[in-house]
């Protein structure tokens, strides 16, 4: 797969002038593959929105380079093929969600019959059809980021960056969001996260990465990321018991709890091999596999190891 | 050009949602209302002599040109200061909204350059303005000329000249916009110009008199070169109304020169802004 976003050594630094500046962005290098949906993650002041406002030409780096479908992101003109939704948006009050749908489609580039059918199209999607008509200042946070999430995408651009597309949105908002987002990497569109909500970003995206202080920390696959190394689960049946006399298990590095076995420094022979005791036991075996932290857990501790290291 | 004239329809729209702008069109159908009622209810023969008591003007022959010349002062000279300040209101929150984290992101993020949507902005406010001038001149052009049958076209003239003395202004203020993204503190400065400083510098020939000195001369020769000029562009106006020969172009030179350099650097510092 060819690489749609291209983050090569790229430094921002905020009051440069002062004899203290601040680095945003610390020779940060990343690229996102085509139909990726890339969660990128931090804590609050990471650099997360200005690398993204980088992306999009809204603010300059003082070093390294951007590119977008393989151009430079000084080229305004591939933002026909980019879609934003940004965080704590605030659209025009004065305006109409409509009339909003229509002048930022129209300044994609959208012509005015093919944009009325998308619009028509998207709010009867996000079920906001009676609300169209209506000023925007009167709408919900739900309301609004449904609409942010129309202007991002309606002009079906390849690449769409969504800061935080699900915050203050209901659990059935929040829903309809993720579907809409598996919809649109079905279409092939590369989709890039930021967000706080670790538990939706787990389970919308196929990779992230986790920047601390402008770095980048790691990257990769969730299941890359998330699984504990030589570590495997067994759940069983137990109920008189049995598993705790059983001698052959001291073979192995274990941890018995209530109908769970956690097996340390292991792989999938010796996983096997522990299935096959108990099972011999008559102990029946419920399900196994490898185990897994959350990506909550795995952010936190990647955090706090990186503030020990650089203490 | 399609970027500008959308973002200019979006700066009317916005314009035109701020009661100001109602108020403005308000007091100008209220103005024509009372040229209306004037013209109906007073025989213009018998004010002429008052009104030729109060002018100095020897080439004013007759008592329905200087009727005419009254009725169209008495309407100009309050719409330039009054309509200049409700104008320098209405427009000096267009940037900063514009400009506003959360808002101006819709915009950067599409293949719109920075210079179409300072342009689009610009216009936009400038066409608003432009009506509500236009609408009150020559609704005042065509009363005095049904009522007076005095047609001079060069009253018109006041639209372009009050509409660029509000150009000089806007393009101040989109500066100030840009650099403070703080629609108050952009208002007071300019009124600040336009009440205080610009007639004070307009007079400049006899504060000289009283601050002798080269250093005084250029002080205050490079502030009336370097703020709009708005006192000279309302004695301009002024003459118009009465009739009179324009005298010096200078101001409006000027004023031209000003709206582009105030726009241009603008201009420079939003594209060098990061949001």
């Amino acid at each position: 797969m060819s690489q749609i976003i291209e983050i090569k050594n790229v430094t921002k630094l905020y009051s440069a002038r002062s004899k203290h500046p601040v680095k945003a962005l610390n020779n940060f290098t990343l690229s996102v593959a085509e139909g990726t949906v890339f969660g990128l993650l931090g804590p609050n002041g990471a650099g997360k929105t200005t690398l993204v406002k980088a992306l999009l030409g809204m603010i300059s780096i003082d070093g390294g380079e951007l590119n977008i479908l393989g151009e430079k992101v000084s080229d305004i003109s591939i933002h026909t093929e980019i879609g934003y939704l940004p965080e704590n948006h605030r659209f025009p009050p004065f305006m109409k969600g409509v009339d909003v749908l229509m002048l930022l489609g129209s300044l994609s580039g959208l012509a005015t019959v093919e944009l009325k059918e998308k619009i028509e199209f998207y709010l009867k999607k996000f079920q906001l059809e009676s609300a169209a008509s209506r000023k925007v200042k009167t709408y919900s946070k739900g309301m609004m980021q449904r609409l942010g999430l129309i202007q991002a995408v309606i002009h079906n651009p390849k690449v769409i960056f969504l800061d935080e597309p699900t915050d203050g949105v209901d659990p059935i908002g929040r829903k309809a969001i993720r579907d809409f987002i598996a919809e649109l990497k079905n279409e092939g569109k590369t989709i890039f996260i930021n967000s706080h909500l670790l538990s939706e970003v787990e389970m919308i995206c196929d990779r992230v990465a986790i920047m601390n202080k402008g770095e980048l920390v790691k990257s990769g696959t969730i299941d890359e990321l998330l699984h504990e190394e030589n570590s495997f689960y067994v759940n069983i049946e137990d109920k008189e018991n049995r598993v705790y006399s059983i001698p052959e298990l001291n073979e192995y590095d274990v941890k018995i709890e209530k109908n769970k076995i956690t097996l340390n420094n292991g792989n999938y022979e010796t996983l096997n091999n522990l299935i096959d005791i108990l099972r011999s036991k008559g102990i029946m075996v419920k399900g196994s596999g490898e185990n897994k932290v959350s990506l909550e857990e795995f952010f936190i501790e990647t955090i706090d190891d990186e503030e020990e290291s650089n203490a | 050009m399609r970027n500008t004239y959308l973002i200019s329809k979006y700066a009317v729209k916005e314009l035109s949602s701020k009661k100001i702008i109602w108020f403005f069109f308000g007091i100008s159908l209220l103005v024509i209302a009372i040229l209306l009622i004037v013209f109906n209810t007073l025989n213009v023969r018998d004010i002429a002599p008052v009104i030729k008591f109060k002018s100095r003007h020897s080439e004013v022959k007759d008592a329905f040109s200087l009727a005419a010349m009254f009725f169209k002062t008495a309407v100009t000279v309050p719409l330039f200061g009054g309509g200049l300040f409700i104008s320098i209101f209405a427009v000096s929150g267009l940037i900063p909204s514009l400009l506003e984290k959360g808002t101006v992101e819709f915009f950067l993020s599409r293949p719109v350059k920075r210079l179409e949507l300072l342009l689009g902005e610009f216009l936009g406010g400038v066409f608003v303005i432009f009506l509500n001038i236009t609408f009150l001149v020559v609704s005042t052009w065509l009363i005095v000329g049904i009522y007076l049958n005095d047609w001079n076209l060069n009253f018109l003239l006041i639209i372009p000249l009050i509409t660029l003395a509000f150009m000089v202004f806007y393009s101040l203020i989109m500066l100030m916009g840009i650099k403070w993204q703080n629609s108050v503190a952009a208002m007071m400065v300019a009124y600040l110009i336009f009440i205080a400083l610009s007639p004070i510098l307009h007079g400049k020939e006899t504060i000289f008199l009283f601050l002798d000195g080269a250093v005084w001369k250029y002080l205050i020769n490079g502030l009336y070169y370097l703020l709009p000029q708005s006192s000279d562009l309302a004695g301009i106006t002024a003459k118009i109304s009465l009739g009179q020969s324009i005298g010096s172009y200078a101001p409006i030179f000027v004023g031209f020169v000003q709206t582009t350099v105030y726009f241009y650097l603008g201009l420079l510092l939003f594209k060098k802004k990061d949001f």
